[in-house]
C-alpha cells in the first residue's frame, strides 16, 4: 500500500554565518493514510522544518518527499499551493488567521479556492462542529485564544484533507483550553479519516498518537508506537479526553 | 479561481484600506488634476472654436489677401449663387485725440481699424453700445471704437477724434466681436469705419498696408460638408488667386488653435511628471502596505493560493486604490478648469469654456489608474517571493526570484511611461524623447542617492558633529529599508518639474532676446509718410534719440528663381510634400522652423544672384516710411506663392513668425531706424 506521506533522505541545510548549518539529516519516514504521528523534540531539532517540508513550504537540500506516492520537490510554487489546496490542512501553534476576515470568513476561504458550491454551507456546519456558530461574524482580533485556534480548526478540516499538519496547536494556549483544542482536534480527525502529523513538546499529548517520533539534531532518534509508551502521565486521562472527543466532536470546549 | 472569489477576496482585502487611499489620494490627485485641467482646458478651448466656429469667423468663407478682393467675383460661376458678400479692409493705424489745452497735439493710440462695406457679421454678436446695429451707427463721418480707447484717450461718446487725418465723431462703443477672440494677440483697440468714412481719410494709399477680406454667407441650406468642395471652386474662379487666401468657418482660427496644441503637448507632459512624482509616492505606499502584509500572503500560500491568483488579487487592489485616488483628481482638475477662466478673465475666455470633456476626465483617470499600476509593479512582484513557510518561521529567506522578473518589470514600467508619454504629446517621437529623459535623470538620482548612502555608510559616526539626533539622523540614511534611493528620486524629479518650468521661461526669453542684434534699434516707427520725416526726426532729436535712420520701404514678390516661376516651385514642393510627408508632417515642419514662408524666401535670396531669380512684380512700395526689424509682420508673405503651398504657413505668418521676404537679419541691421 502507498504511503500517504515519504520522506527519503530528506535533508535540509541553511547557510549560517559563511557555513552550511544541517537541520535536517537524511531522514527517511513513511507515513500511512490515517495514522495520527507526533513529532516530539527539543527547540531546534527540525520539527517544523520537516513539518514545512511534508506541505511543500520549503524546499529540501536532497532527498524526496512524497504525497500520496508522487514526489513534489519538482512541483513549481504554483504546483506545490494546487497540492495545499487539495490535499493539505494546517493547524498553527500562533493560529496564522487573517485578521481581516470574519471567523466566518477564514473559514469559507480554503472552501472558496476549492470552487465548492456548499462552501458557505460547509462553512457554518464547521463553525458549529466548533462550537462556534454563533460568533461567525466576528474577526479574529474579537476573539480569545482558545476560540481562534477553534476557528483554525474549522478552517484546516473544513475542505477535508487527506492530511492534516498541526505546529504545536496547544503551544499558545492555557492547559484547560489546549485540552479542549485537543479534544476537537482529534475528534475531527477520527471523523474525517485523516492523516495527521502533529509536532509538539508535549509527551502527553504525543501519548495520542499512533507513533512518536523523537528528533534531535536533525535526526530521528527514536519511534515510538502507542503500545510503548508507558511513561507518559494522565495516560489513562488523555484517552478520557480523546473518547469523549469522538463520542462529541461538536463539543464545546 | 472564480470571478467571484476574486472580487470577494478583493473587497476583504480593502479593508481598513482607509489611511492607504488617503495616501493615495495625497499621491495621485495633485498630477491627476494637473493632467485633466490641461487636457480639459485644451479639448475645451479647442472644441469651443470648433462649435463657435462661424462665429469667429462671422462668416462661412472669407477670401483674404494683400491685394482689394475683386469686386466683380462671379460667385455663381463657383456654384455658390445667392451668397452674401462683405468686403472688409483692415490696418493698423493711429487713432488722434483732440487737441489739449495751449494748442499741445491730442493723445494718440495705435487702433486695429476695420472698414466694413456690407453687413456684419453675418453669424455671432456684436455687442455695442447704444444697442443699435452697427450699419446704423456708422455714417461717413462716425467711428465706433473699442472701450478701451475711450479709456486710453480719455475720450466719451460723441467727441471727436481723428484717423488718418480725418476727424470722426464717437457714435458708438464696442464691447465684443465675434471674430476677435481675447486670447490672440491684438495691435490695439478696434475702431469700425464705414467704406464712406475710409474714402475721408488719407489711409487708402499707394503703400499702405491694408488688409482686405470678403467676408462670405453661403445660402441658408448649404451643406456644411461641402464647404470644401465650395472653397476649391471659389479658388477656381478667383482670378490670381494665388494673391489670397481662402478659410472656410472649420478651418476658424488656426493660428490659436495650434498655439493651444503646443501648450496642451508642453504643459500635458509636466502635469505628466508631477504625476510620476506621486507615481514615486504610490510605490513607496505600496511597498509599506505589502510589508504589512507579508504574514497574510504567507498564509494564502499555505492554504492553496497559487501566486499567480495572489499577483492580480494586491494589483486590483491597488487599481481600486488608483481609481479613487484618479476620481478625486478628475475632481479637482474638472474644478480647476471652470475656475481658470474667473481667476484669469483676459487670458482665457470663459465663453469658449466647455467643461464636460469625456475624453479630458478619461485620460485622467486611464494616466491615474496606469501610473499607481505600473509604479507598483516593482513592489507588487515581490508577492511572488514571500515564502509561504513565513507561517513557521518568520525569518523564511524569501523565495528565490524568476531570472527575467525584476527586468520584466522595469521594461514594464519604461513601456508604461513610453506610452503615457506619447500620448500625453501625441507624438511618439516627443514621448520616447521624453521617456529617454525620465530613465537619464532617475539614474542620475538614483546614482547620487547611492553614492550619498555609501559615503554616509564610511564616515565614523562617532565623529559626527552634533547631538545624537544629527547621528542618528545622518546614519538613517544608509539603514537597510531606508528609502534613500525613492526618496532622493521623487524629490529630484519634483525640483525637476519646477527648474523645468523656469528653464523652458527663461530659455524662450533669452532666445527672443539674442534673437534681436545688439545693435538693434531701441524702437521702430512705420508707415512714416516722406513729408512727415523732418517733424518725426526733430520730435526724435529733441528727445535725446541717437543713431536716427530711416530706409524706404519697397515690397516685392519673388517671381522666378533659376527660370523657374514661384508658381511652378510652389506646385512642385507641394507636389513633393503630399508624396512624401502628408498633412501632420507638413505642419509640424513648418512649426518647428518658425515658418517655411520664411526660411524658403530667405533662402532663395541670400543663396543667389538677385539679377537671376527675382523680377519685382507687386505693385507696392513705400517711400519714405521705415522698416520694422526681422519678426515684423510682413506684408508680402500672407498673399506669396510660396505660402500657398501649405495655407497653414501663411497662418503662421500672419501671426507674426515670418520674416519679410529678405535676408532678415541683414535687412534689420541695413535698414532699421535707430533711435
Amino acid at each position: 500500500m502507498i504511503p500517504r506521506i515519504e520522506l527519503v533522505a530528506l535533508t535540509r541545510r541553511l547557510p549560517s554565518g559563511g557555513r552550511d548549518l544541517t537541520i535536517l539529516d537524511h531522514v527517511d519516514l513513511s507515513i500511512a493514510a490515517g495514522e495520527f504521528v507526533a513529532i516530539l523534540g527539543p527547540s531546534g531539532s527540525g520539527k517544523s522544518t520537516l513539518l514545512a517540508l511534508m506541505a511543500g513550504l520549503d524546499r529540501p537540500s536532497s532527498g524526496e518527499v512524497k504525497i500520496d506516492g508522487e514526489p513534489i520537490q519538482s512541483l513549481s510554487e504554483d504546483g506545490l499551493a494546487l497540492l495545499r489546496r487539495h490535499k493539505l490542512g494546517f493547524v498553527f501553534q500562533s493560529f496564522q488567521l487573517l485578521g481581516n476576515l470574519t471567523a466566518r470568513e477564514n473559514v469559507l476561504l480554503p472552501l472558496e479556492l476549492l470552487g465548492l458550491d456548499d462552501a458557505l454551507t460547509r462553512a457554518d456546519e464547521m463553525l458549529a462542529a466548533v462550537g462556534l456558530q454563533d460568533r461567525g461574524h466576528h474577526y479574529p482580533s474579537q476573539l480569545s485564544g482558545g476560540e481562534q485556534q477553534r476557528v483554525a480548526l474549522a478552517r484546516a478540516f473544513a475542505p477535508r484533507p487527506a492530511i492534516l499538519l498541526a505546529d504545536e496547536p496547544t503551544g499558545n494556549l492555557d492547559g484547560a483550553t489546549g485540552r479542549k483544542v485537543l479534544e476537537i482536534l482529534t475528534g475531527l480527525r477520527q471523523r474525517e479519516g485523516t492523516t495527521l502529523v502533529l509536532v509538539t513538546h508535549d509527551p502527553a499529548v504525543a501519548a495520542l498518537a499512533d507513533r512518536s517520533i523523537h528528533v534531535r539534531d536533525g535526526r530521528i532518534e527514536s519511534v515510538e508506537t502507542a503500545e510503548t509508551v508507558e511513561n507518559v502521565e494522565n495516560v489513562e486521562n488523555t484517552e478520557h479526553v480523546e473518547r469523549e472527543a469522538v463520542s462529541s466532536p461538536s463539543g464545546t470546549p | 479561481m472564480t470571478a467571484r472569489f476574486f472580487f470577494n477576496s478583493l473587497a476583504r482585502e480593502s479593508r481598513g484600506a482607509r489611511g492607504r487611499l488617503i495616501f493615495f489620494m495625497a499621491c495621485l490627485s495633485v498630477g491627476v488634476a494637473a493632467v485633466v485641467a490641461v487636457a480639459g482646458m485644451s479639448a475645451s478651448l479647442d472644441e469651443g472654436i470648433r462649435v463657435e466656429a462661424r462665429q469667429l469667423l462671422a462668416a462661412d468663407l472669407a477670401i483674404e489677401g494683400r491685394r482689394p478682393i475683386p469686386r466683380d467675383l462671379d460667385l455663381a460661376a463657383a456654384g455658390l449663387a445667392g451668397t452674401k458678400r462683405t468686403d472688409v479692409q483692415e490696418m493698423v493705424t493711429v487713432a488722434l485725440g483732440p487737441p489739449r489745452a495751449g494748442g499741445q497735439p491730442g493723445s494718440s493710440q495705435l487702433v486695429e481699424l476695420k472698414v466694413l462695406d456690407g453687413d456684419y457679421p453675418f453669424y455671432g454678436t456684436l455687442d455695442l453700445r447704444p444697442q443699435r446695429p452697427l450699419r446704423e451707427l456708422l455714417a461717413p463721418d462716425t467711428v465706433v471704437v473699442g472701450s478701451e480707447l475711450l479709456a486710453t484717450l480719455h475720450l466719451k461718446q460723441g467727441d471727436v477724434l481723428r484717423i488718418g487725418g480725418a476727424p470722426f465723431r464717437i457714435a458708438g462703443v464696442v464691447l465684443s466681436e465675434p471674430d476677435r477672440v481675447s486670447v490672440s494677440m491684438t495691435l490695439g483697440p478696434r475702431a469700425f469705419l464705414s467704406a464712406p468714412g475710409m474714402a475721408r481719410t488719407s489711409l487708402n494709399a499707394r503703400g499702405s498696408r491694408i488688409g482686405h477680406k470678403a467676408l462670405l454667407k453661403l445660402p441658408d441650406g448649404f451643406p456644411g460638408e461641402s464647404i470644401a468642395s465650395a472653397k476649391e471652386r471659389l479658388e477656381a474662379v478667383l482670378q490670381d488667386s494665388s494673391y489670397y487666401r481662402i478659410e472656410t468657418f472649420k478651418e476658424a482660427q488656426p493660428a490659436l488653435r495650434r498655439s493651444i496644441d503646443r501648450v496642451d503637448r508642453f504643459l500635458g507632459l509636466v502635469a505628466l511628471l508631477s504625476l510620476f512624482v506621486g507615481g514615486i509616492g504610490v510605490a513607496q505606499s505600496v511597498r509599506a502596505w505589502l510589508a504589512s502584509r507579508l504574514d497574510a500572503i504567507a498564509i494564502l500560500k499555505c492554504l492553496g493560493m497559487r501566486p499567480r491568483e495572489i499577483l492580480p488579487l494586491y494589483l486590483g487592489q491597488t487599481a481600486l486604490l488608483g481609481l479613487a485616488g484618479s476620481t478625486v483628481g478628475i475632481v479637482l482638475g474638472a474644478a480647476l478648469q471652470l475656475a481658470l477662466p474667473s481667476l484669469f478673465p483676459d487670458l482665457i475666455p470663459a465663453e469658449l469654456i466647455r467643461p464636460w470633456q469625456p475624453t479630458a476626465l478619461l485620460r485622467g483617470l486611464v494616466l491615474g489608474v496606469g501610473v499607481a499600476v505600473m509604479f507598483s509593479l516593482p513592489s507588487l512582484a515581490a508577492v511572488l517571493r514571500v515564502p509561504p513557510a513565513r507561517v513557521l518561521r518568520r525569518d523564511a529567506e524569501p523565495l528565490p526570484s524568476h531570472r527575467w522578473a525584476s527586468a520584466l518589470t522595469m521594461l514594464a514600467l519604461g513601456v508604461g511611461i513610453w506610452v503615457m508619454a506619447s500620448l500625453q504629446s501625441r507624438s511618439m517621437d516627443l514621448g520616447s524623447r521624453f521617456t529617454g529623459g525620465v530613465i537619464l535623470v532617475t539614474a542620475a538620482l538614483s546614482g547620487a542617492a547611492l553614492l550619498a548612502s555609501w559615503l554616509v555608510r564610511r564616515l565614523p559616526r562617532e565623529s559626527l558633529p552634533g547631538r545624537v539626533w544629527m547621528r542618528h539622523g545622518v546614519a538613517a540614511i544608509a539603514r537597510p529599508g531606508a528609502s534613500t534611493v525613492s526618496a532622493i528620486v521623487a524629490l529630484g524629479l519634483g525640483v525637476l518639474v519646477v527648474l523645468g518650468m523656469s528653464l523652458v521661461e527663461r530659455r524662450l526669453s533669452t532666445q527672443l532676446a539674442t534673437a534681436i542684434p545688439k545693435n538693434a534699434p531701441s524702437a521702430f516707427l512705420i508707415d512714416v509718410q516722406p513729408d512727415q520725416w523732418p517733424g518725426v526726426r526733430r520730435i526724435l532729436e529733441e528727445q535725446g534719440a541717437t543713431q536716427i535712420d530711416s530706409v524706404p520701404v519697397i515690397m516685392a514678390r519673388l517671381a522666378v528663381i533659376d527660370g523657374q516661376s514661384v508658381e511652378q516651385l510652389a506646385a512642385a514642393a507641394e507636389a513633393r510634400r503630399k508624396r512624401r510627408e502628408g498633412e501632420a508632417r507638413c505642419i509640424r515642419t513648418r512649426t518647428a522652423t518658425g515658418g517655411m514662408t520664411a526660411t524658403a524666401a530667405t533662402r532663395a535670396t541670400t543663396s543667389r544672384k538677385p539679377s537671376r531669380k527675382t523680377a519685382g512684380r507687386g505693385p507696392t512700395g513705400t517711400a519714405g516710411g521705415a522698416v520694422a526689424p526681422a519678426g515684423g509682420l510682413s506684408p508680402a508673405s500672407s498673399a506669396s506663392p510660396i505660402s500657398r503651398s501649405c495655407p497653414r504657413t501663411t497662418r503662421s505668418s500672419k501671426a507674426g513668425c515670418g520674416p519679410i521676404p529678405a535676408s532678415p537679419r541683414s535687412a534689420s541691421r541695413r535698414n532699421s531706424p535707430k533711435i
